[in-house]
C-alpha cells in the first residue's frame, strides 16, 4: 500500500492503465464468493499454467458480490467472474452482463453444469449441496432426536432449535426455499415452510453462519450447506452433517466472463482453466461433486455418492420466480418475524 | 497651511437597510491628531474601518496624501491599526509581534532587530521582546500593539478605541504616552472613542458623530465651549438644558427676561420655544447687583466632589432642577447650603440657545 | 440573491481589478470549498433521491417505489420498530448518563480519574463490538444466559443493550460539558435560601442543563435510528430501517427500494439535526453570559452514595469489553476453552485478513490527515474572511448536512453517483481515496463545528491587522492561525482517525477487495459465523484506537509543552 496506490484513482484512467501494464504482465480482476482460504491455492494453481497473468481477488459473500456486479452495471470493473452462483449468473446473463464463451473442454462438463446455448454464457464448477449441520453435545443435552430427513424438522420437539439462513439475504437459503418449492411442489412446499417456521428461532443473513452456530452450540441445528459441515467438523467441530433423504438442493458454483473486459485472451485463458481437469481435481478437495463426471473423489463426511440425492433443479425456473419467492417468503414469516416465537 | 492628508468624500454606508453613515465628508491634515467622538452605534467605527478598507463605504470616495485609495484592498492602503483587544498574536513573542510587518517587507535581519529594540525602548518596555502577551499587563500589551502598528513606519495610523479595555489608572497614563508619542512621530492620526475625556484631552481636531452623520467638527475647546448642536451640547460635558420663549430676538425664561446677545445661535429664525443651555460650572453666585439674566434660586441637594461642590437647584419659574458647581471658596464665601435660597448670575456670554 | 452575495460597489466590474491577489486566493477557496461540498455530499444525496423515483431501467416512476414500500407490512414494520429502540434506548442512555456525568462533575467521587477514563472505553470499538460480546455473554451459550429469564438476546433486548453501551460516551460527553458550564452562584443563592438539595437539583440543575440534555438526546436517537453494525449482529429477526437498506441492497439487489428506505431513514436523522441546531444556538447564547466554576465540595455520603449508583455501569463497561477480549482469545466456543491467538489468523478466515487491518490504519491516516487540512481551512474561510458573506453562508451551512446524513445511505449514494459511467469522478471507484472521501464527508460537521469554534476565540481583528501590515493572510493563517488552534486541530485528526478505524456504515457498500477495511472485516466475519475472529478484529481496533489515543495524549503535551508556552496565562 502506497501513498500512489491511494491517489490512484485521482489520475486520469488512462494514465493508469499504461502504468499498470507497463508494470507487469497482465492483470485479471476476478470477482468470487470462493471461500477465502481456497483463494490463494485456486491462484496458484492457476499460475502454474500461466504465471504471467495475475489475478486480482474481489471476493465477498455471493449476495454481495452480486450486487457489487449488478451496481456496476453500467460500468463493470470484473474482467471474469470466477466461483459465483450459478443462479446469479443467471441474472447477469438476464441483463445481457456476460460474453459467452465455450472454453476449451467444455464438451466434457456435464450437461447440468453449463449453460444450455451454443456458445455458453457461463460454466458450472462444482455444486454447493445443502445439508444440516447437527450439534450432537447440544442435541444430547435438549434430548433431541438426529433428524433425518427435511419432514422431521417441523417435528414440535425441535421447536427454537433450528437456525436457518434468510434467502432474502443468503444464496444458500434461496436455494433451500427453491429446493423445497420444486421437490413438494408449491403448495406443498409453502406448508412445509409454514411449519418449520415454527421451529426456527432465527434467520441469519449468511448461509455459512447456521452450521458455524451450530457448531458453536448457538442452536443444535443448522440449515445450511455440507462443505461448511464438513470443514468445521473435519475442525474438530461436535457436528454431524445430516443429508436429508427427501433430496438435496444445490447450486453450482459457476464462472463466466464479464462483458466489456478489455483482457479478452486473458479472460478466455481463465475460462479455459476453469473448466479443465486440473481444475476439477482442485475443487474435489472441498466439493463432493465438481463439473467433469468421475473427476471427483469421496470427500470426507459427505455420502457415499452425492450426486444421486441431488434433486433435478431447474435453475431458469428459480431465477424467473426469485423475486415472486422472495416477496412470498417475506410476507409469510418476515413480517411477523418477531424473536420469541 | 498645510494640505489635506485625508479627504473624505461624501461616503455612504448600509448595511441592508440600516444606514451607518450618511454623506460623511472630511479633511484631515498631515500630522493631525483626530478623534472621532459619539455614542456607539454613531458609525465613528464603521468610518474608521472605510478608512482603513476593512469594510469598504457603499458610496463615496476616500482620498490619501492625493491618491484616490477608495476601492483599495487594505493590504494596499498604508496604514497601521491599533484594536482595543490588541489583537496580539498570542504565540508570537513581543519581538515576533512587533517584527511582523518587516519581516515580509525583505527588510534585513539585522535593521529588524535594531527597529525592534529602537520600538522596544520607546514604548518603555526594553526588556520584554523575548516575553510572550500573554506574560504582560493589558496596558503593556496594548503599547505592544502600539509599536507593531507603527513599525512599518506608515503614514496615517488609525486607533480603535485603544484604551478602552484598560482600567481607569492605566487609561490616563497611556493616554499621555499615546500623545507624546504621536507628536513626536509626527504621525497623521485617527481615534475613535466614546469617552469624551479622552477626545478632549489628546485630540487636535474632534469629529462629533451621531446616527451616522457628523455633528460638529473642531477643537476639543471649539466643541466644549461652542456646541453646533443639541446633540454635542449634551454629549460633551454636562450641560443643563433650560426651557425659554423667544421672540425676535428676547427671550424669556418664565417671566424674566434673558440677555442672549451675540449668541451666534441667535441668528437662526427659529422662534416660539427654544432652550436656553448652560454649563454647570458657568453659573455664578456673586449677586453684582444687575438684575439682568438673574434668577432666584432654592438649594435641593449638594453633593462634595473633592475642589467643587455640585448643587441641585429649583430656578424660579422652571420646572425641572438643574446643576451648578461651585468652588469651596463660593460655597463658603456665600454660605451656601441646603434649603437654602441664592440669586444665581447666568453670564450672558456663557447662554447656548438650541431649538428643541 | 445576486445583490445578497454581492455588496454593491464592490465587486463590481471596474473594482474588481483592484481586488487583489490575496482577495482572489480567499474567494476561490471558498468557491472550492463549496464545490467540495456540493461532490462529495450534495450530489450523491441528489443521486439517492432521483434513484428512489426510478424504475429498474432508470425511468421515472414518480411515487410508485414509495406506494410499494407503504403496502409491505414487513418493511413498514421496520419504521416501528426503528423508533422503538431509539427511543427505548436514547430513554435509557440519557438516564445512566445524567447520572455518570452528574456523579463526574459534581461529587468528589472516588476513582473519579478511572471512572472518567473508562466510561469513554466503548468509543473505541465499532458498535459491532458490544454486540458480539453481548452474543458471549447472553447468546444461547452465554456465560450469563440465565439473567435474561428466557428472554432471547437476539432481538430488541440485544440491539437496545449493544447501542445503548455504544452510545453511552458520546452522551456523558454532552451533558459532562453542560454540567461544566452551570454558575456556582446559582447554587450558591439555593443554599442561602435554604433549598433542599434535591429542589436544588429539580429547578437549579435541570433546567440549566436542559439544552444538553436535549442535544444529548438527539445525538443518541440519531446514533441509533441510524447504525447499521449491532442490529445486524444481535438484531435477529427483529428489522430495523438500517438493515433493511443492507437487505434490500445485498441481499435482494433491488437498488430502488434500497433507495427509498435511505429516503425513510433520512428523514428522522433529519428531524434529529434540526432540532438538535435549534437547541446548539440556544446553548450557545445561554454560554456567553460570564459564570463562576462550580467546584464540588467534599461529601462522603454523597460521594460514596454515587460510586455506589455508578458501579453496575462500571462494571458493565468492564464486562462487555473484557467479555469481548476473552472471547477473542479462546480456542473454541464453548466447547475448548483453552486461550490462544488462534482466532487473530486474520488470513484464514474470510474478511480480509491482516490486511483489512492495514488498510483500515492507512484509511485512517489518510481521512485524518486530509480530513483535518480540508475542514479545517474549510471552517478558516467561513470564519475569517472579510465579505462574500453569502457564498460563506452556503459554505458553513453545507457543511452541516453531513450530520443529518446516516452512514449507510452516504455509502449508498456514493455508489449511485461515483459509479455512474457518465460521472467524471468515476475511476475514484473502488479506491481508497474514495473511502477516504466518504469517510470525512461523513464526519465532516463535528469537525467543522470543532474548528470554528476554536477560530472563533481567536481575535477577530488578526486578519485586518495582517493586511495593514502588508502580509498576506495566508501567511498570518500559517504563522498565527494554525499554531494557535494546534489543540483543536489534534482533537480533529484523532476524532477522524478513531472514527475511520471504526466506521462500518459508511463504508459497507464502498470497499473492494484491494480496500478491505477491518471494521467491514468484523462485519464479515461475524455474518460468515466466524464471530470469535470478528471479536477479535474488533478488539484489535479497539487497542489500536487507544493506542492513538495514548499517543494523540502524549504528542499534545509534548507539543502544547513545548509550542504553546504562551497558553501559559489566558490571553485575555
Amino acid at each position: 500500500m502506497t501513498f500512489k496506490k491511494l491517489f490512484s484513482g485521482l489520475l486520469a484512467a488512462g494514465a493508469m492503465t499504461a502504468a499498470t501494464a507497463a508494470m507487469a504482465g497482465t492483470e485479471l480482476t476476478v470477482y468470487t464468493a470462493f471461500e477465502a482460504e481456497d483463494l490463494k491455492r485456486y491462484a496458484k494453481e492457476f499460475n502454474k499454467q500461466h504465471p504471467d497473468i495475475k489475478i486480482n481477488w474481489v471476493r465477498d459473500s455471493t449476495g454481495i458480490v452480486t450486487a457489487k456486479l449488478l451496481a456496476e452495471k453500467e460500468n463493470p470493473q470484473a474482467d471474469v467472474v470466477w466461483g459465483l452462483a450459478a443462479t446469479s449468473l443467471l441474472v447477469m446473463k438476464n441483463e445481457g452482463m456476460l460474453s459467452p464463451y465455450a472454453p476449451k473442454g467444455v464438451e466434457a462438463l456435464s450437461p447440468k453444469f453449463r449453460d444450455n446455448d451454443a456458445t455458453p454464457s457461463w460454466i458450472g464448477l462444482d455444486a454447493w449441496i445443502a445439508g444440516i449441520c447437527f450439534n450432537t453435545i447440544e442435541a444430547e443435552k435438549h434430548n433431541l432426536p438426529k433428524p433425518t430427513s427435511w419432514e422431521d424438522l417441523t417435528k414440535p420437539v425441535y421447536q427454537g432449535h433450528i437456525i436457518m439462513p434468510n434467502p432474502n439475504s443468503s444464496g444458500t437459503g434461496f436455494l433451500d426455499v427453491a429446493s423445497w418449492l420444486q421437490m413438494f411442489g408449491e403448495e406443498k412446499g409453502w406448508d412445509y415452510m409454514d411449519q418449520l417456521h415454527t421451529n426456527i428461532a432465527r434467520y441469519t443473513h449468511s448461509g455459512s453462519k447456521p452450521c458455524k452456530l451450530a457448531a458453536a452450540g448457538e442452536a443444535p441445528i443448522g440449515i445450511s450447506f455440507a462443505y461448511k459441515g464438513a470443514k468445521l467438523k473435519k475442525k474438530g467441530a461436535p457436528l454431524d452433517v445430516v443429508f436429508p433423504k427427501e433430496g438435496l438442493g444445490w447450486d453450482m458454483e459457476a464462472a463466466a466472463i464479464v462483458k466489456g473486459t478489455d483482457d479478452m485472451a486473458a479472460a478466455k485463458k481463465l475460462m479455459d482453466f476453469a473448466a479443465s481437469r486440473e481444475a476439477n481435481v482442485m475443487y474435489n478437495v472441498g466439493y463432493a461433486v465438481v463439473a467433469i463426471p468421475g473427476v471427483a473423489k469421496p470427500v470426507q463426511y459427505y455420502p457415499e455418492n452425492p450426486e444421486a440425492m441431488m434433486i433435478d433443479n431447474d435453475f431458469a425456473w428459480s431465477a424467473a420466480n426469485r423475486s415472486a419467492i422472495l416477496k412470498e417468503w417475506q410476507g409469510r414469516y418476515d413480517s411477523k418475524s418477531d424473536p420469541k416465537n | 497651511m498645510s494640505r489635506s492628508y485625508l479627504t473624505i468624500k461624501n461616503v455612504h454606508k448600509h448595511f441592508g437597510d440600516f444606514v451607518a453613515l450618511k454623506d460623511i465628508s472630511l479633511e484631515i491634515q498631515e500630522g493631525e491628531f483626530v478623534c472621532f467622538l459619539g455614542p456607539s452605534g454613531c458609525g465613528k467605527t464603521t468610518l474608521l474601518r472605510a478608512v482603513a478598507g476593512l469594510d469598504m463605504q457603499t458610496e463615496g470616495e476616500i482620498f490619501q496624501s492625493g491618491k484616490n485609495i477608495s476601492w483599495l484592498p487594505p493590504e494596499h492602503r498604508d496604514f497601521g491599526i491599533v484594536f482595543q483587544s490588541y489583537a496580539l498574536f498570542p504565540n508570537l513573542t513581543v519581538a515576533e509581534n512587533i517584527a511582523y510587518g518587516l519581516r515580509n517587507q525583505k527588510v534585513r535581519r539585522a535593521d529588524i532587530r535594531n527597529r525592534v529594540d529602537e520600538l522596544l525602548t520607546m514604548i518603555g518596555l526594553p526588556d520584554s521582546g523575548k516575553k510572550f502577551p500573554s506574560q504582560l499587563s493589558g496596558g503593556q500589551q496594548q503599547r505592544v500593539a502600539l509599536a507593531r502598528a507603527i513599525a512599518t513606519k506608515p503614514g496615517l495610523l488609525l486607533l480603535d478605541e485603544p484604551l478602552s479595555a484598560l482600567d481607569a489608572r492605566v487609561r490616563l497614563h497611556l493616554r499621555q504616552e499615546i500623545k507624546s508619542l504621536q507628536r513626536q512621530l509626527g504621525v497623521t492620526t485617527i481615534m475613535v472613542t466614546h469617552d469624551q475625556e479622552e477626545a478632549l484631552s489628546m485630540a487636535d481636531k474632534i469629529v462629533v458623530m451621531n446616527q451616522g452623520v457628523i455633528e460638529q467638527i473642531g477643537t476639543p475647546e471649539e466643541i466644549y465651549s461652542n456646541p453646533a448642536t443639541r446633540f454635542v451640547a449634551s454629549f460633551v460635558g454636562t450641560m443643563n438644558f433650560i426651557p425659554a420663549q423667544r421672540e425676535g430676538n428676547r427671550v424669556r425664561v418664565g417671566t424674566r427676561e434673558m440677555s442672549c446677545r451675540g449668541h451666534h445661535n441667535l441668528q437662526s429664525e427659529h422662534q416660539g420655544e427654544m432652550n436656553i443651555a448652560i454649563r454647570p460650572e458657568d453659573f455664578r453666585v456673586r449677586y453684582n447687583g444687575d438684575a439682568t439674566n438673574t434668577l432666584r434660586a432654592d438649594v435641593r441637594n449638594m453633593e462634595f466632589l473633592g475642589s467643587f461642590v455640585r448643587t441641585e437647584l429649583d430656578l424660579d419659574g422652571v420646572g425641572d432642577p438643574v446643576v451648578a458647581d461651585f468652588s469651596m471658596n463660593d460655597v463658603r464665601d456665600m454660605n451656601i447650603q441646603v434649603g437654602g435660597e441664592l440669586m444665581l448670575d447666568l453670564p450672558e456670554n456663557r447662554l447656548h440657545l438650541f431649538e428643541h | 440573491m445576486s445583490v445578497a452575495l454581492s455588496p454593491p460597489g464592490f465587486l463590481a466590474k471596474n473594482r474588481l481589478g483592484k481586488l487583489g491577489l490575496d482577495r482572489g486566493l480567499q474567494i476561490a477557496g471558498v468557491v472550492i470549498g463549496i464545490l467540495f461540498l456540493v461532490v462529495t455530499m450534495v450530489l450523491p444525496l441528489y443521486a439517492i433521491l432521483s434513484k428512489s423515483v426510478e424504475n429498474k431501467d432508470g425511468d421515472f416512476v414518480g411515487w410508485t417505489n414509495y406506494l410499494e414500500y407503504a403496502s409491505n407490512p414487513s418493511l413498514l414494520n421496520s419504521i416501528t420498530n426503528s423508533f422503538t429502540i431509539a427511543i427505548i434506548t436514547t430513554v435509557i442512555v440519557i438516564s445512566l448518563a445524567l447520572m455518570t456525568a452528574y456523579a463526574l462533575t459534581r461529587t468528589c467521587m472516588p476513582f473519579k480519574g478511572v471512572v472518567r477514563v473508562l466510561v469513554m472505553g466503548p468509543i473505541f470499538a465499532p458498535s459491532l463490538l458490544p454486540a458480539i460480546s453481548l452474543v458471549y455473554l447472553f447468546g444461547n451459550q452465554g456465560v450469563l444466559k440465565s439473567w435474561l429469564m428466557g428472554e432471547s438476546v437476539y432481538g430488541p433486548i440485544g440491539i437496545v443493550i449493544s447501542l445503548a453501551f455504544w452510545c453511552f460516551p458520546h452522551a456523558v460527553m454532552i451533558i459532562t460539558t453542560a454540567l461544566s458550564n452551570t454558575d456556582a452562584r446559582l447554587y450558591e443563592s439555593a443554599r442561602a435560601l435554604r433549598t433542599s438539595p434535591i429542589r436544588t437539583f429539580f429547578t437549579v440543575t435541570l433546567p440549566s442543563i436542559k439544552y444538553g440534555l436535549i442535544s444529548a438526546s438527539f445525538v443518541v436517537f440519531t446514533l441509533v435510528i441510524t447504525d447499521f453494525g449491532a442490529p445486524k449482529v444481535i438484531g435477529g429477526q427483529y428489522n430495523v430501517l438500517a438493515t433493511d437498506i443492507y437487505k434490500q441492497v445485498i441481499g435482494q439487489q433491488n437498488f430502488q427500494m434500497g433507495a427509498v428506505v435511505s429516503v425513510i431513514l433520512f428523514l428522522p436523522a433529519i428531524l434529529a439535526f434540526t432540532v438538535d441546531r435549534w437547541v446548539q444556538r440556544k446553548q450557545v447564547s445561554l454560554l456567553t453570559a460570564r459564570a463562576e466554576p462550580l467546584v464540588p465540595k467534599k461529601n462522603p455520603l454523597k460521594d460514596n452514595v454515587m460510586l455506589l449508583l455508578c458501579l453496575p455501569v462500571i462494571i458493565t463497561i468492564i464486562g462487555v469489553l473484557g467479555m469481548a477480549v476473552y472471547a477473542s482469545l479462546v480456542t473454541f466456543w464453548p466447547y475448548n476453552l483453552e486461550l490462544s491467538f488462534n482466532n487473530y489468523q486474520f488470513d484464514l478466515m474470510d474478511g480480509g485478513g491482516w490486511e483489512a487491518y492495514y488498510n483500515s490504519l492507512e484509511m485512517g491516516l489518510y481521512t485524518a490527515l486530509f480530513g483535518t487540512a480540508i475542514i479545517f481551512t474549510n471552517a478558516y474561510l467561513v470564519e475569517k474572511v472579510p465579505g462574500i458573506n453569502g457564498l460563506r453562508t452556503l459554505l458553513h451551512l453545507g457543511a452541516m448536512i453531513p450530520l443529518a446524513v446516516p452512514g449507510l445511505v452516504l455509502g449508498l449514494a456514493y455508489i449511485f453517483f461515483f459509479n455512474s459511467p457518465s460521472n467524471p469522478l468515476n475511476s475514484l471507484y473502488g479506491t481508497l481515496a474514495i473511502l477516504v472521501i466518504c469517510t470525512i464527508a461523513h464526519y465532516y460537521t463535528v469537525c467543522h463545528l470543532t474548528a470554528v469554534t476554536a477560530l472563533k476565540q481567536i481575535d477577530s481583528e488578526f486578519e485586518a491587522v495582517s493586511a495593514s501590515l502588508k502580509v498576506p493572510f495566508y501567511v498570518t493563517f500559517w504563522r498565527v492561525t494554525l499554531p494557535v488552534c494546534l489543540p483543536a486541530l489534534l482533537d480533529i485528526f484523532i476524532y477522524l482517525y478513531v472514527n475511520a478505524m471504526n466506521t462500518v456504515s459508511a463504508v459497507v457498500f464502498l470497499y473492494s477487495s484491494n480496500t478491505m477495511l477491518a471494521s467491514v472485516a468484523v462485519l464479515n466475519m461475524d455474518d460468515a459465523g466466524d464471530i470469535a475472529p470478528a471479536a477479535a478484529m474488533g478488539v484489535l481496533l479497539m487497542f489500536t484506537c487507544i493506542g492513538i489515543k495514548l499517543l494523540h495524549w502524549g504528542m499534545s503535551h509534548l507539543l502544547l509543552e513545548r509550542t504553546q508556552r504562551w497558553r501559559n496565562r489566558s490571553a485575555t
